[in-house]
């Protein structure tokens, strides 16, 4: 059977099959750790979108916020909604007080009091944010490339339809098990919900620190929330700690029938709680995708 | 496709004598809950009757927060029969059991409309099989109802389709039929045709989509609204030739959205029952408000903005009373033209009431009122900051206009309702001669505008939105109002994007010496707090339309007090508060507030 690998963000410059071959790495020595072997039947296939995706972000000239110097009053746009929305959620999720926000800001007592009273519609206070998310491990940096990132995907159809393209062609027309991760959970849900009821089955989707459980993700999702066709078992892998993966893919976020099996107590060892290979190496996940296989 | 149905049915609004108890409401609305429940595909249901207890608002909101929280529906159909009362155009109101008692227990239609533009649910229906009069009940004066959908950021992503359907065209805010008259016209013949429709037992109700690459037979809003506007009309005339009920369905939904599958097997062709024997049937559709209206539009060479191109031309009997009546009340607005000029460049005309009092607002704002040929015209002082000038008239009645500066504002009453008012540029001002080039034609199709604004049959098609916009941009540096009807046009068949439109054309071009209407920056979601130095980019400072207090909620940066002042308006298509409305509201803008 074949075995699909979606990749998140961030994998423009490399090389495809070094890419898919870290995955099988860090998926054997999961098999190691759960007593299982892997079948040398399995195909990996690794569709790659990393250097389109980094042509279209820069195309559309969304600034990281932490490389501008804001100025003044700069309002955010309704067409940059999203990304303001993704941190708030983040920071109001991760129970960090207005307080600690409005102590990151900077600035005269002019531009602080503005900022103070638009709130999430102003830059000045959503940099603020940022550096209030700083402290998280993955730090405000990374979240900020992160949240660009997803911003530009969900919220710029032309590209979301682009990189959905380049996935769609390499899922084959015949039963997968497909794992996807950070990014590439959006991506890889798009693409099944868009196949016709009665396409091949999936007998496991396995998404890993998935933020498909954002709200301000999930309600740009184009179609409403739903079981994509085809799909057996929906498993949910996440680590608590992962600030991308914010919140299960439970009910209370992701309410589709039938329910995705969330399985929240992943402990990801790499440093910013997020990484592939602190999903991979997991003896739960490494079974359950032996079991599929 | 996860889709949902909630029916609501209320016979009796409890301690409103005048609202006669309904027989056929909650039973309708668990006849339409009992097909959702076997339609194909199945709709996950839920049937509020008030035969279980008092039907409240809360039970409504929590259903409808489930569902758009949920983000996995495709479809919500909400269906309602019982009392409705319209606040004005297009303003409708669904009463609850206890909304004698509590003014928010009504459901605010328009206002849910609106929010449901921001749900993500694709395709949403509202179906009202309730009267649509205007009251002027004391107590139902004062029912502002509630909006049912949660406030939420647009979805962009899954703009929904909306579909309403309502059992009547909706009753001239200027003649106010007893409520419990009307009910008893409407009582269930609608939502029994509709559920007959939705059986989808009539070759003409069968339209074909595509769904997972397969080609099914269907029943869709696009098939039933020209059935039903036929059988309900018939059903109503065969009991009595004088009755008239015809449903207004407005359909967004395009295909492949549809509301049932049709059942397998040979088709088969059955009216519903109906109780009264029948007498013949007429031979001709009867003359509506709206016939008649696309009558004087296309003898008038307005029919191009404003009427759904490739219809076929209206059934009519030319010379009836509802065509003279037509004719008269745009001929009246016709005849109300302002002063041409004041030294200040900014006031208003009377026409059909004189002052009691009036009150301009904002710091050294200050007017005076004299009378010429007739009429009484209150002389606006010019201020650099956007007026609010609130007038009272003999009876009482009041409302609340901008100060347009430079501008001129025709303010035309019936009973001190008031039913019109048009700006025009102050003969001295540099906007004049632009105004004088095209002033016939223009004041013919804003008569025209005025008068279906009134009659709740102003509507943009989708194919003719375009030119409408068009002319509306031509005319932006005219006469404010225009841009107001449009905005609120497009509003009603969620273009808001062009909402947006307007509202830029407005405030670029005029400069911030002419403020926005509150209206225009209402519709478009740029309601702001008052800038220090500036003030206000908008005026007055409330809606000017009635319509416009549906879509207030306290999560706007707005005055408490603005929301308490709804309390006071009057059924009318323009803001008319009652005299207590007028104290009111003095007091709040002496105060600054």
């Amino acid at each position: 059977m074949k075995l699909i690998f979606i990749h998140g963000r961030s994998q423009q410059l490399k090389d495809p099959v070094k890419l898919a071959d870290e995955w099988k790495r860090a998926l054997l020595a999961g098999y190691e750790k759960a007593g299982v072997e892997w079948t040398d039947t399995v195909e990996i296939v690794f569709p790659f979108y990393g250097d389109d995706l980094a042509r279209l972000v820069e195309k559309v000239n969304g600034p990281l916020l932490t490389n501008v110097l804001l100025r003044g009053d700069e309002s955010v746009s309704d067409k940059e909604e999203a990304r303001v929305e993704i941190l708030a959620e983040m920071v109001e999720a991760l129970g960090i007080s207005q307080d600690n926000v409005q102590a990151q800001l900077e600035g005269d007592s002019t531009q602080r009091d503005l900022a103070i009273a638009r709130g999430p519609q102003n830059w000045r206070f959503v940099l603020a944010m940022l550096r209030a998310l700083d402290k998280t491990p993955l730090g405000g940096q990374m979240i900020d490339e992160i949240t660009r990132d997803v911003w530009v995907y969900v919220t710029f159809s032309g590209i979301r339809d682009r990189i959905d393209a380049i996935v769609n062609e390499r899922v084959p027309d015949e039963p997968c098990v497909i794992v996807a991760h950070s990014l590439g959970t959006i991506v890889a849900y798009n693409v099944l919900s868009k196949r016709r009821a009665g396409a091949p089955e999936i007998p496991l989707f396995l998404t890993v620190g998935s933020p498909l459980g954002i709200r301000a993700i999930s309600t740009r999702l184009k179609f409403p929330l739903a079981n994509p066709p085809g799909v057996r078992h929906w498993l949910n892998a996440r680590d608590p700690r992962d600030v991308v993966a914010l919140h299960p893919l439970t009910a209370e976020y992701f309410d589709i029938a039938p329910a995705i099996e969330d399985f929240s107590q992943i402990d990801n060892f790499t440093e910013n709680r997020h990484s592939i290979e602190g999903y991979l190496t997991n003896s739960f996940v490494a079974r359950c995708l032996r079991d599929a296989l | 496709m996860k889709k949902a149905c909630i029916a609501i049915g209320v016979d009796e609004v409890q301690n409103i004598p005048k609202l006669a108890k309904l027989k056929a409401a909650a039973k309708g609305a668990e006849e339409f809950a009992a097909w959702a429940n076997i339609s194909d595909p199945k709709f996950e249901t839920q049937c509020i009757t008030d035969q279980a207890g008092p039907v409240c608002v809360a039970d409504i909101k929590r259903l409808v927060e489930q569902i758009v929280n949920s983000q996995s529906y495709a479809q919500l159909v909400i269906y309602f029969a019982g009392h409705g009362i319209l606040k004005t155009w297009d303003t409708e109101l669904w009463l609850l059991t206890r909304a004698a008692a509590d003014p928010n227990e009504a459901v605010n239609l328009v206002g849910s409309v609106r929010y449901t533009r921001n749900s993500g649910i694709p395709h949403v229906l509202f179906v009202s099989d309730a009267c649509r009069s205007v009251s002027a009940d004391a107590i139902l004066g004062q029912v502002d109802g509630s909006i049912i959908f949660p406030t939420r950021r647009v979805s962009r992503q899954r703009p929904p389709e909306i579909d309403i359907y309502f059992a009547s065209l909706p009753g001239d805010p200027s003649y106010e039929l007893p409520a419990d008259e009307a009910c008893r016209r409407y009582d269930g013949v609608f939502t029994r045709y509709l559920i007959e429709g939705l059986k989808g037992r009539e070759p003409r109700l069968r339209e074909s989509v595509d769904e997972d690459r397969k080609r099914i037979n269907v029943v869709s809003s696009r098939t039933l609204k020209p059935w039903l506007e036929e059988k309900v009309q018939n059903a109503v005339t065969s009991v009595s030739i004088e009755l008239e009920q015809i449903p207004e369905v407005r359909v967004e939904s395009q295909p492949p959205k549809y509301l049932t599958r049709c059942p397998a097997g040979p088709t088969q062709t059955r009216s519903p029952s109906w109780p009264i024997s029948r007498s013949p049937r007429p031979t001709q559709s009867p003359l509506t408000s709206s016939t008649a209206l696309r009558r004087f539009a296309e003898d008038n060479g307005v029919a191009d903005l404003f009427l759904r191109p490739g219809e076929p031309a209206p059934k009519y009997e030319a010379g009836t009373r509802a065509e003279t009546k037509l004719n008269q009340q745009v001929d009246d607005l016709l005849g109300a033209r302002g002063r041409e000029s004041f030294e200040t460049k900014t006031g208003f005309t009377l026409v059909g009431s004189r002052l009691r009092d009036f009150f301009v607002d904002g710091i050294g704002g200050r007017g005076d009122v004299f009378e010429e040929a007739g009429s009484q015209q209150v002389r606006v002082y010019e201020q650099p900051r956007a007026q609010s000038v609130l007038l009272q008239f003999e009876s009482g009645y009041a409302t609340c206009l901008a100060a347009f500066p430079g501008y001129i504002g025709t303010l035309v009453t019936e009973n001190d309702r008031v039913v019109n008012v048009s700006y025009a540029p102050s003969q001295n001002s540099i906007r004049w001669f632009e105004y004088a080039d095209i002033r016939d034609d223009l004041e013919k199709r804003r008569a025209f505008t005025a008068v279906a604004a009134r009659r709740g049959i102003f509507q943009i098609e989708t194919e003719n939105a375009v030119s409408f916009a068009d002319y509306v941009r031509q005319l932006k540096g005219i006469d404010p109002t225009l841009g107001m009807y449009a905005a609120y046009a497009y509003a009603q068949i969620g273009r808001m994007e062009d909402v947006a439109s307007v509202y830029e054309w407005m405030r670029t071009p005029l400069g911030t010496a002419v403020p926005v209407p509150f209206d225009v920056a209402l519709l478009a979601d740029r309601l702001e707090s008052q800038d220090s130095v500036n003030g206000f980019s908008y005026a007055p400072r409330m809606p000017m339309l009635t319509q416009g207090w549906a879509l207030l909620h306290n999560e706007l940066p707005i005055p408490d007090w603005l929301l308490e002042a709804r309390r006071y308006t009057l059924p009318s298509l323009w803001t008319t508060f009652n005299p207590d409305g007028f104290t009111f509201l003095r007091s709040m803008l002496s105060k600054g507030a």
